[in-house]
């Protein structure tokens, strides 16, 4: 308005002054509630309007946004009688078909980008939710974000853990020993099967792990100084029957060599039960070529999960 | 005369009409000139003076709306939503994901979803949406997504139109043909599968489009309760502990005397299922249906054989 007043590119009789004090007084309660007495003062006391207005003033303003589609409910003496704006024609509405469409994009944008965009998108899609009229909007992000249910900041505190590689105690709820105090070098957070874990190496058992983030209860705290631990790592040599291209590789492998269809995989892991889960999950593409203990493992594997389909 | 709670300001009304108007985020001038001529059956010219009279006023209080061949855009609201740096990241990553949609229909959906908010940013948010936007390179995949832009529209009308499909891939040098139902387009890892349901296994599974040889429409439209086969599979000892089930499964809590846990499964890709399972070792055994039960055994014995 100043800028508009002092360019002299206006004048007061181009402009409607009550629809301006509609506006005024409409973008007031959009702020809080508030009484007459806090309408008429705000008029009294802004710099272009200066003027002082009687409650009747004021309440014909109220009744006209009321006209025009607000809805505004008064409190009680003891509470103020303040104007509370309870809904008004211009708050977020989004269509069924647009929300629609949002969920198509969401599902493909959250199984392509990294846990910290995820974080990220997350977290604008909540405030987004704040100001959507539609509840169907949260409903559907609720249902379909793969982080419904987590705690957003202790995501991040992970997340912050794991791009310092902190070595952390976590409170955790164990499957098997129930909740209880771990310790872990952290290094990534990621999806595999729809679900959420924290990859990094355990203190007590001296080998890389992986945790499901929905079991962590909370940090217990961040160690400043890691522990010197002595990490016993395996090399493994496999072949894949696959496309080279097709394959997608974990940090952890690397390509070797590739030979008509026919890829040599190396893996270093301290992780034996990680391993050999990878190794089955190949199927019959796969072979061991080294080392021989794991060999073993994985026939002696195949031949208990053989001996379960024999009754 | 009349009393203090029926008296109202008309201009008041005006003013919110026209923004009811407006706040859609275009508006024909046709529309709103009428509007201030349906009020007080003012002529044309004078309701273009009430016009400019009402647009001086939302300018004055900060709401900017322009004009450009004869629509009204409103580049601001009421409302304020304020976007620190992460948040302009994370929507300019929203607004570059729109070439996941090839559909037109669909892009002009999510272009009005996309407006609606921008226009209830701040100047500053918005300043930084435009900054990020620039730093942000396009989707990953924008490459392989104009590659085949083609084959995944033509599979979203199929999905959309919903009749039988004969469907010609390739996968690992073999041809297969099948006849299906196109359920719908899915991206992984920046690629982009037809899911569809087989007639004949029963079952859903996904083809990379990229392998899709040929599709013909059946002249016949696809029914809506195809029901799929269930995979059942039963885990135990510290997996049945831990175990997580997925959104495409029910288990009823209750282990059997050896500490077995049965899980029913729908849906899940049964090549992506096996691979899954596979990786339970003795865990797990599966117990139906039969096929996917053969399946699995092959699977073991035929790894077995590799180490003969």
């Amino acid at each position: 308005m100043k800028e508009f007043i002092k360019s002299n590119k206006i004048t007061y009789n181009l402009m409607s002054f009550t629809a301006f004090k509609a506006l005024l007084i409409f973008s007031l309660l959009l702020e809080a509630p508030r009484s007459y007495n806090d309408i008429i003062e705000y008029f009294a006391n802004h710099d272009y309007i200066n003027e002082k207005i009687s409650i009747d003033t004021a309440r014909v303003y109220i009744n006209s946004l009321r006209m025009a589609g607000c809805v505004i409910e008064k409190t009680n003496r003891a509470e103020g009688s303040k104007f509370v704006l309870i809904s008004h024609p211009f708050e977020l509405e989004i269509p069924p078909e647009q929300i629609k469409v949002f969920a198509k994009i969401y599902k493909t944008v959250s199984k392509n980008i990294s846990i910290e965009e995820l974080i990220m998108l997350e977290k604008f899609l909540r405030k987004l939710c704040k100001n959507i009229k539609n509840p169907e909007f949260k409903q559907i992000l609720d249902k379909i974000s793969p982080l419904t249910g987590f705690n957003i900041k202790l995501l991040e505190d992970l997340l912050a853990c794991c791009r310092k590689k902190n070595q952390i105690t976590i409170e955790y709820n164990s499957p098997h020993s129930g909740i209880k105090a771990m310790e872990i070098i952290c290094d990534k957070m990621d999806f595999e099967s729809s679900k959420l874990y924290l990859y990094g190496t355990s203190i007590e058992y001296e080998q890389s792990t992986y945790l499901q983030v929905g079991r962590i209860i909370k940090i217990l705290d961040i160690k400043l100084i890691k522990n010197e631990i002595n990490i016993h790592e395996i090399r493994a040599l496999y072949t894949v029957n696959a496309n080279s291209q097709e394959l997608q590789l974990k940090d952890n492998e690397r390509i070797v060599s590739i030979n008509n269809n026919q890829t040599l995989i190396e893996a270093i892991s301290s992780n034996k039960f990680a391993l050999k889960q990878r190794i089955l999950s190949f199927g019959s593409a796969c072979k061991v070529i080294e080392p021989s203990d794991l060999r073993e493992e994985i026939i002696e594997t195949l031949k208990q999960m053989r001996a379960g389909y024999q009754s | 005369m009349k009393k203090i709670s029926d008296k109202y300001n008309e201009a008041c009304i005006k003013v919110f009409d026209m923004l009811k108007l407006l706040s859609n985020g275009t508006a024909k001038y046709r529309d709103i000139i009428e509007l201030f001529t349906n009020y007080d059956n003012n002529e044309t010219a004078a309701a273009n003076v009430i016009l400019n009279k009402y647009l001086n006023t939302l300018k004055i209080f900060g709401i900017n709306i322009s004009k450009t061949k004869n629509i009204y855009y409103l580049q601001n609201s009421f409302f304020s939503i304020n976007l620190d740096e992460k948040d302009a990241k994370a929507f300019s990553l929203l607004k570059s994901s729109k070439d996941y949609l090839t559909s037109q229909k669909q892009q002009e959906f999510f272009d009005k979803f996309l407006r609606s908010i921008e226009m209830r940013l701040t100047k500053e948010s918005k300043e930084l949406v435009e900054t990020e936007s620039k730093q942000l390179s396009n989707i990953n995949s924008e490459e392989y997504l104009n590659k085949y832009r083609d084959i995944i529209l033509k599979c979203e009308i199929c999905c959309y139109e919903n009749q039988k499909l004969e469907l010609c891939f390739t996968q690992e040098n073999k041809a297969y043909k099948v006849m299906c139902s196109p359920r719908e387009i899915t991206f992984k890892n920046g690629k982009a599968y037809l899911s569809v349901f087989n007639h004949l296994s029963r079952q859903i599974f996904e083809v990379p489009v990229d392998l899709i040889t040929s599709m013909k429409q059946m002249p016949v439209i696809s029914k809506g309760n195809e029901v799929s086969v269930t995979v059942v599979y039963k885990i135990g000892n510290a997996l049945a502990k831990s175990y997580c089930l997925k959104e495409c499964e029910t288990c009823d809590g209750k282990p059997d005397e050896n500490g077995w846990l049965t899980i029913i499964n729908h849906n899940e890709d049964f090549d992506e299922l096996l691979k899954r399972l596979l990786r339970y070792g003795s865990n797990c055994v599966v117990l139906s249906p039969k096929n996917f039960r053969e399946s699995m055994i092959t699977a073991i014995d035929n790894t077995l054989k590799n180490y003969e």
